[in-house]
């Protein structure tokens, strides 16, 4: 979740990062109403960067100027967002500009700290732009010093950066951050720093612990939706294939990378996974939904023209595969094109391998042996049934 | 350690829901899974597996276990597979999604720099 800027200065002011005086609005009238010593900067509070060239910061003289800008911004969309806020800030001069971040590296699985002068960030390559330390144990103020001298930043500005940057690491800890950027840090002449933008990007998995942060969402940004609403659970293939002829379903991504591995090492040309997990999006399926959703899947595999044969290797405990089993051949049989659940279907069902690991395998070939599927409950012996087919 | 279809295995949060399916679909399909843990301590056992509080009082009923198949909501997962690191647990499996990456952090720093038989640490893409 991306957090505005008015937000990401809130945590700045929490955590000791100077931050220049503001106050914010939400509508062009309550301008009149700021304590601010003019010249101010208006900044349109959206989630897109490059804000000043489209027009979304304006720097305003006086209070008239300052409701005409006001009203420009609050009717210009960046990048389709219109802005519901609006920063004010009293202007800073800055000498120098200063980039700082701190992310993650999920290749070193460590947090690392970047820096850069406001020059090197127009070079072409990257590792020009950036100045980079890795943080390897706990963190230390002496990272960060580290990361101003690679900068190149002289002796009396290395303290004062290296401590913003220790208050940023504290915030990117302790509120699980994915992200957090100063761009740019201003200088001014007298040598203090000054965080004239933030960028705070929170890690999604973790926002549930930090009620403060979902506070800042919950005005503006509907935290997203479960992937799989209960009544319709959508289903979308996994992987295709388009010169494939194997339809595959499986009740796991696990099952079904090892089903279409199995497939291709015996020379078989899968066409298209179709995975339905237990447990998706957090919560666990009901057999219901379940059933729903392996019901849609089959339909959605078999429409598919390329498909020969459909290949379902589900593993279930023993209790299941008996409705597992009834639920395959009432997707299969029809009268008059209607499934017995009341499903319309106009094209014939391919022939169809079932592997259910877990069951009664004689007792469902007993029971089923008219359909056109072939029963089994090793995964080799389907895989060479299916390829049979084709 | 080498893992066997025969080692016996503790599952952690064996009484949120993905663990009493986790824990019941193990153990029917011939694992050995020879307890659980629980917050809410003990209370009716989960296909004949006893529950404990603490994973050492697990390993106090039913000997050494190597092996942890850790089914917590997600942000207790770094609390209970640290607990599993402190009673000697090596091999940890890590059902749970939506763990905070900067917790998982914390969980692989650790994991090297343990005393005793090299630790595993893996993480269950999917159930299944």
């Amino acid at each position: 979740m991306d957090l505005l800027e008015y937000q990401a200065k809130e945590l700045f002011r929490e955590v000791g990062i100077p931050i220049l005086p503001s106050e914010y609005i939400d509508d062009p009238r309550q301008v009149r109403r700021l304590q601010l010593p003019y010249p101010l900067v208006l900044k349109s509070q959206v989630r897109a960067v490059e804000r000043a060239k489209a027009g979304g910061i304006r720097f305003v003289e006086n209070t008239i100027d300052a409701i005409a800008a006001a009203r420009a911004i609050f009717s210009l969309p960046i990048l389709g967002e219109y802005p519901r806020v609006l920063l004010a800030e009293t202007r800073y001069e800055a000498e120098q500009e200063l980039f700082l971040a701190i992310a993650l590296d999920y290749q070193l699985q460590r947090p690392v700290l970047l820096g850069s002068v406001a020059d090197n960030l127009r070079k072409k390559s990257q590792q020009d732009r950036l100045e980079q330390v890795v943080v390897e144990e706990e963190f230390s103020p002496f990272y960060a010093r580290r990361l101003a001298i690679a900068m190149g930043l002289e002796r009396g500005m290395v303290e004062s950066v290296s401590a913003v940057l220790a208050k940023m690491y504290h915030l990117f800890v302790t509120k699980d951050l994915n992200r957090i950027e100063i761009n740019p840090l201003g200088v001014n002449p007298l040598g203090e720093v000054m965080a004239l933008d933030g960028k705070i990007t929170v890690n999604d998995e973790a926002l549930g612990r930090h009620p403060d942060l979902l506070a800042f969402t919950a005005s503006e940004y509907a935290v997203p939706e479960q992937q799989f609403a209960l009544n319709t659970i959508e289903c979308r293939p996994c992987w295709i294939d388009e010169g494939g002829e194997i339809g595959v379903l499986c009740n796991g991504i696990g099952l079904g990378m090892t089903t279409w591995d199995l497939l291709v090492q015996e020379k078989g040309k899968p066409a298209c996974l179709w995975a339905i997990a237990t447990e998706t999006g957090g919560t666990l399926l009901s057999t219901e939904e379940w059933l729903n959703a392996f019901e849609q899947g089959l339909a959605q595999l078999a429409a598919r023209p390329q498909i020969k044969v459909i290949l379902i290797h589900i593993l279930c405990r023993s209790t299941a595969a008996e409705r597992l089993a009834c639920a395959i051949s009432d997707a299969i049989s029809t009268e008059n094109g209607l499934t017995p659940s009341g499903k319309f279907r106009l094209q014939p069902m391919p022939p169809l391998v079932a592997c259910l690991v877990g069951g009664d395998l004689d007792a469902i070939q007993s029971q089923f042996d008219e359909l056109p599927v072939s029963w089994t409950n090793r995964l080799d012996a389907a895989v060479q049934s299916a390829i049979a087919f084709c | 350690m080498i893992f066997t279809p025969n080692s016996p295995i503790l599952v952690q949060g064996i009484t949120t829901p993905l663990g009493r399916y986790s824990a019941a679909a193990m153990k029917a399909y011939g694992m050995n899974v020879i307890a659980g843990t629980s917050l809410s301590g003990e209370g009716e056992a989960i296909a004949d597996i006893p529950i404990c509080t603490l994973v050492e009082q697990a390993l106090d009923c039913t000997g050494a276990i190597e092996t942890s198949v850790i089914c917590v909501e997600p942000y207790a997962v770094l609390d209970a597979a640290l607990e599993a690191i402190a009673s000697g647990l090596r091999h940890l499996i890590l059902v749970a999604r939506g763990v905070p990456p900067l917790d998982m952090l914390h969980l692989l720093k650790k994991a090297p720099a343990l005393p005793g038989p090299r630790m595993r640490v893996s993480v269950a893409r999917a159930f299944f």
